[in-house]
């Protein structure tokens, strides 16, 4: 905006000047510190209510405007005898003894909208990538109830994650729940990233949006993920919510549910929503940090006695809504750091509870080169099966009982000198279902594809393949199908979601033309 | 520890307590805790909660400059509200009575529409 169209707004606005006096509820800061103001006063203040300090008194107009910094607010989360606590929503350092607290009689709520879709907010909804303020957002409250049993439905379309290991073992529905959990640096946030790159695949009536929440992460992180869903054109239908590790502890508690509630707004309105919390532990961490300076009683490892109602209240908010609500649904992804595996903890078995499943990865997977680094053995999924496609659910029935039995004999082989033949036969199918089970990240696929794979290597296409080779097996087995092949059954099964007899039929007939073309392969 | 005695040593007084009677009562409960050294600490958070109390009973009228505190008293209705003068109003009236301000002064006004030109 130039000077002179500021300066013109300005001269209109003191012409049509009426002078007026609205009260206001007011209260003052009696201490501040770590974020943390203690007012006295505002005896009328709700709870989640969001006081405005007053910054301009005792300095000039001029003083006023030249700070630049807009309005400081703060959040209400403690009521007490003979005063309020707030959190300061912004720069403490901005809050000082005796300034005049002002009561906005709102509870705290977030821009949402169309136009947020490709955008970068912070917790409190402004936008901080630069590309200017929304025009007309809508509002929605912070804190809201969960929609109550009535309102819902099951669980039943898929939401394709486009990695094969999950797809078809620990299947996740619109609407569900799923926590993915493991120790640093064993690929949480890609599986989160896949999920969301790979809905670019969906007919973009049914794509769900997405809304990934980073907290307490490196900036430089957050901007790498943001540039990898760019580069994968999928930032178009994505929201990113950060509240970066610099922020205050205040705005990373605060992230999830604003990212939550800009949910919402597309999931009221009929469509399927994706949220990725990233993660949850350090939101738990700021919260504790939060109650500890409102002087609320610590419990377990300091953590305040509400840290299960904090995820349970977050986590309900994910539904698949009835018909009579328009049927939208927001899916959750909450991801949650565990310390040297330790599902045991105190925030991972909480949210383990609350969430309907797990994909449990482990650095010792991730460190011997199976990636994603699934524990298919410590992974679940409670509602997904009912999601699942019939043609994934036809071809992967048995796929995580076998890959447990491989488990328990690979330790077994360990110790023994001679294998049967069954046993060894057993042991080489398992170690080529790994390798099949092997992706890269940023390289999610489709489902057609990942049924035909998957049907493949369980009907031993794969059998007489070098383990070595799988990869490669795998790869130009997909490349035949693609090459018009296999075109019309891999349609057939992205379309109907079925895999019926004809198909595999075409399938079969796929396989014995893939062995005489790529004789190269079969040791 | 100083606060919350002193905020119980408020609460008794105001239940019309006798003042004298109530400080001794707090002395007495002190020396028998071996706490006696908080007395001094107690004295200061009690002077800092009657000011504060004080405050709130207090009704300001803060004016720009004193030629304008006719019509501020007869604008806001503050009769006998205490007088102050706060030059960075420019002009107008700001009226702090208990938990409610009032506030008609230019330079809220001035900035109200800045911030809405600038936003």
């Amino acid at each position: 905006m130039s000077n002179n169209t500021i300066v013109e707004k300005i001269v209109k606005e003191i012409e049509k000047y009426q002078p007026k006096s609205e009260s206001t509820h007011v209260g003052r800061v009696t201490a501040v510190g770590d974020g943390v103001v203690a007012i006295d006063g505002l005896s009328n203040a709700v709870m989640s209510e969001i006081v405005e300090f007053e910054e301009s008194s005792k300095k000039s107009l001029k003083e006023s405007m030249q700070s630049g910094e807009g309005a400081l607010y703060g959040l209400l989360l403690n009521l007490e005898e003979d005063g309020v606590r707030a959190v300061v929503l912004g720069d403490s350092a901005r809050v000082s003894e005796g300034m005049l607290v002002k009561s906005t009689g709102k509870v705290l709520s977030v821009p949402s909208g169309e136009e947020l879709l490709g955008r970068v907010v912070n917790a409190l909804g402004e936008p901080i990538d630069g590309k200017g303020p929304f025009k007309k957002p809508t509002y929605m409250s912070v804190e809201r109830e969960a929609y109550g049993v009535i309102d819902r439905k099951s669980v039943t379309v898929p939401l394709q994650t486009g990695i094969k290991a999950i797809d078809a073992m620990i299947p996740i529905g619109r609407g569900q729940r799923e926590l993915i959990i493991g120790d640093r640096s064993t690929g949480k946030t890609t599986i989160a990233i896949d999920t969301i790159i790979n809905q670019k695949y969906e007919p973009e009536e049914s794509r769900p949006i997405c809304v990934y929440i980073a907290i307490g992460q490196k900036e430089s992180k957050t901007a790498r993920i943001v540039q990898q869903l760019k580069d994968n054109d999928a930032f178009s239908y994505t929201i990113v919510v950060d509240a970066p590790a610099s922020a205050p502890a205040a705005l990373q508690y605060l992230a999830p549910f604003s990212g939550v509630a800009i949910g919402e707004y597309f999931m009221d309105r009929g469509k399927d929503v994706l949220v990725v919390y990233d993660d949850l532990s350090k939101q738990a961490v700021a919260y504790r940090q939060l109650s500890l300076l409102l002087r609320r009683p610590p419990g377990r490892e300091a953590y305040p006695g509400d840290v299960f109602y904090l995820h349970s209240r977050l986590l309900e908010r994910s539904a698949r809504l009835s018909d009579a609500k328009g049927g939208g649904s927001l899916t959750a992804l909450p991801i949650i750091e565990t310390q040297d595996g330790d599902i045991s903890g105190y925030i991972p078995t909480n949210v383990i509870s609350i969430t309907d499943g797990q994909i449990f990865l482990t650095a010792e997977l991730y460190n011997k080169g199976i990636r994603p680094a699934i524990d298919v053995g410590a992974s679940v999924s409670r509602v997904g099966s009912s999601a699942q496609k019939k043609a994934m659910k036809a071809v992967a029935g048995t796929l995580k009982l076998e890959l447990a039995q491989f488990r328990e004999l690979e330790a077994f082989m360990q110790f023994a000198q001679d294998l049967d033949k069954a046993t060894a036969e057993r042991i080489g199918s398992g170690q080529r279902m790994v390798e099949i089970l092997k992706q890269k990240n940023g390289e999610p696929m489709l489902v057609g594809r990942q049924v035909a794979v998957i049907y493949a290597a369980t009907n031993k296409l794969f059998a007489d393949v070098p383990v070595a080779k799988i990869r490669e097996a795998e790869a130009r087995w997909i490349r035949f199908l693609d090459g018009g092949y296999g075109q019309k059954v891999l349609l057939e099964i992205r379309n109907t979601g079925n895999l019926t007899d004809e198909t595999k039929k075409d399938i079969d007939k796929a396989m014995v033309e893939f062995k005489k073309v790529h004789k190269d392969l079969f040791a | 520890m100083d606060k919350a005695y002193a905020q119980a040593l408020w609460k008794t007084i105001q239940k019309d307590m006798d003042p004298k009677q109530a400080v001794d009562a707090l002395r007495g409960a002190l020396e028998k805790r071996g706490r006696l050294s908080l007395f001094r600490q107690v004295g200061r958070a009690f002077e800092r909660i009657a000011a504060r109390e004080m405050q709130k009973k207090l009704s300001v009228l803060v004016i720009a400059e004193k030629g304008s505190e006719k019509r501020a008293r007869q604008e806001s209705g503050a009769k006998d509200a205490e007088l102050m003068i706060d030059e960075t109003l420019i002009g107008g009236w700001r009226l702090e009575d208990k938990e409610t301000l009032r506030d008609a002064s230019w330079k809220s006004a001035l900035l109200s529409i800045y911030n809405r030109a600038t936003t």
